[in-house]
């Protein structure tokens, strides 16, 4: 997969590059409207992470811009400003998502996943880990080939681990995924953590393993145990 | 002093009884040492005019009293010498000039407008500018806890530092939030259906109210409707079921229902008494109790939604109740 990220701020940029290092995926940068612009017509990409407000030119000039050559490249907008009419703007524009500073790269990932599987014509709905394979077309989970019936939440939980498995993920970014930024008592990680026990019993049920580890006061890890 | 009907009677009725007086006093020399004093009437219209003079002068110097005492009043505020108490400098500088105060008046009122809009920018600069750090921040805190060297008790830490970072955020985003209201940001006003918003709101916090076995009871027949924008009505909504949820205990409840008689809402919950004033709650950073997750600003985004939306906001508890009332 294919990304490039424009954004002004260099530590931002150093930031999700060594975090997406570990996922393989191919990345490219660009520090401003003119780099964005020589690299968009250059290459072509499954997914452009822009950050609107950039020191020589408009964004949304550039989306627009991406837009023009290739309509399947997934657009995210990244940006400072939180209101709810901004988002609905970018959207407007032709973006595919709209994140807001400050994200987790947890949340930047399933983001990218998503706007890519969606923009794909004939994409690969599967999600897979081991014997557990989520169908996101249709919104299907299958553990052993046997059909996994789960609650909304189980199911964009699971999904949320599966696309960040083997990395360790803050109940706080689970939170915001599952209940956005609304929901910010401490007791929502009570909920995670409920939500986390049926599904766990769910997949075990089918046969399947236990992926879901507990990391001490941050949060949780999809992925196979390690040999103790 | 003020030339209004009123002192032109007090003055006239004191020139008056002056002139009686004086008469009064001169016939009883007369009377008294049985001579006649010559030339009554000149005196008279002297001491008259004596008098006027005395009234005019008194007059100037009262006048410039009052100049001198709002001048010093002026350039104190001009200063922006807002130390002492507001009350004390009005009661210290008891001036009456109308034209002038309404120069220096409008003057001041237009520096304080622009002070004010100058300080709203400030905040919502500032806080825009710390989203940035605060991302860079969780970023690489999200990269720490993947090394597989940490201890355990890094952990703890890590995620110490992440809560209090979390916090952070919801203050800068209330902050935000509430300069934009008072900038008129959201202006586009609608027919809003306040039905719908209560039904999504509280479908929104379900895991909430699943777990503390909060018993819902939403009792509008009709549905209620306001003239006003759609994203404050949204966020009104949810503050104020989430303060109804959080501020609630186990097995409580949660009443929506119509004001009676009038186009309004009530929302009823069970909660602990709180320990702070009800005038004082809708006050910024105020928290009730000890809800160390509360950044405390939730009461004031409430009570800014709706004095712009022009909402009647009341809240009252007694007895292990506490009730929200909106009115439109």
């Amino acid at each position: 997969m294919k990304i490039l990220i424009v954004e002004d701020d260099l530590e931002i940029l150093r930031t999700v590059l060594k975090y997406f290092d570990a996922f393989g995926y191919v990345l490219e940068r660009a520090k401003n409207y003119k780099d964005g612009l020589i690299k968009i017509n250059e290459h072509t990409y499954d997914c452009v992470i822009l950050d609107l407000n950039l020191p020589d030119g408009d964004g949304i000039d550039l989306l627009a811009k991406i837009k023009e050559k290739n309509k399947s490249t997934g657009v995210i907008i990244l940006s400072a400003n939180s209101s709810l009419e901004t988002k609905v703007a970018g959207l407007e524009i032709g973006a595919d998502d709209y994140l807001t500073k400050p994200f987790h790269l947890s949340e930047l990932n399933a983001r990218i996943k998503s706007v890519v599987r969606r923009n794909m014509y004939e994409g690969d709905n599967r999600v897979a880990f081991n014997e557990i394979i989520i169908d996101t077309a249709a919104q299907e989970v299958t553990v052993n080939d046997k059909t996994l019936r789960l609650t909304k939440k189980e199911y964009e939980l699971l999904l949320y681990l599966l696309i960040n498995k083997n990395r360790v993920l803050t109940k706080q970014s689970i939170s915001e995924h599952i209940w956005g930024d609304f929901i910010d008592r401490s007791d929502s990680y009570d909920f995670i953590y409920s939500h986390l026990k049926n599904l766990r019993k769910k997949i075990l049920e089918k046969g399947g393993n236990d992926y879901i580890q507990t990391i001490y006061g941050i949060g949780y890890k999809f992925s196979e145990r390690e040999i103790e | 002093m003020k030339l209004n009907r009123y002192n032109i009677v007090l003055i006239i009725v004191l020139l008056l009884v002056s002139q009686v007086l004086f008469w009064g006093l001169l016939f009883l020399i007369d009377f008294t040492s049985g001579t006649r004093l010559p030339n009554k009437g000149y005196l008279a219209i002297t001491c008259l005019f004596l008098e006027l003079f005395v009234l005019l002068v008194y007059e100037k110097l009262n006048t410039a009293r009052i100049k001198l005492s709002f001048g010093r009043f002026i350039r104190q505020i001009k200063q922006g010498n807002y130390e002492s108490e507001e009350e004390e400098i009005i009661q210290k500088y008891d001036f009456v000039n109308i034209t002038d105060i309404q120069v220096e008046l409008s003057e001041l009122v237009g520096q304080i407008q622009s002070d004010y809009k100058e300080q709203k920018r400030y905040i919502e600069n500032v806080s825009h500018e710390l989203m940035t750090p605060i991302s860079i921040i969780r970023g690489k805190l999200e990269l720490l806890i993947q090394s597989e060297n940490i201890e355990k008790a890094d952990f703890k830490l890590i995620s110490q530092i992440m809560l209090k970072l979390d916090r952070l955020t919801r203050v800068n985003q209330a902050l935000v939030l509430l300069s934009k209201i008072d900038y008129n940001h959201y202006q586009d006003k609608s027919l809003i259906s306040f039905n719908d918003i209560l039904d999504e709101t509280l479908n929104l916090f379900e895991d909430q109210i699943r777990i503390d076995e909060l018993h819902i009871r939403k009792d509008l027949q009709k549905d209620i409707s306001f003239h006003m924008n759609e994203n404050l009505a949204y966020i009104l909504i949810k503050n104020i079921i989430k303060n109804a949820v959080m501020h609630n205990v186990e097995n409580g409840f949660i009443r929506i229902r119509k004001i009676e008689n009038t186009s309004g809402i009530e929302i009823i919950n069970s909660g602990p008494n709180i320990d702070v004033p009800t005038d004082q709650l809708f006050e910024r950073f105020q928290v009730a109790g000890g809800y160390e997750d509360s950044i405390g600003l939730g009461l004031s985004i409430i009570s800014r939604i709706c004095e712009v939306s022009g909402i009647q906001l009341s809240y009252s508890h007694n007895n292990g109740e506490h009730i929200v009332r909106i009115q439109f």
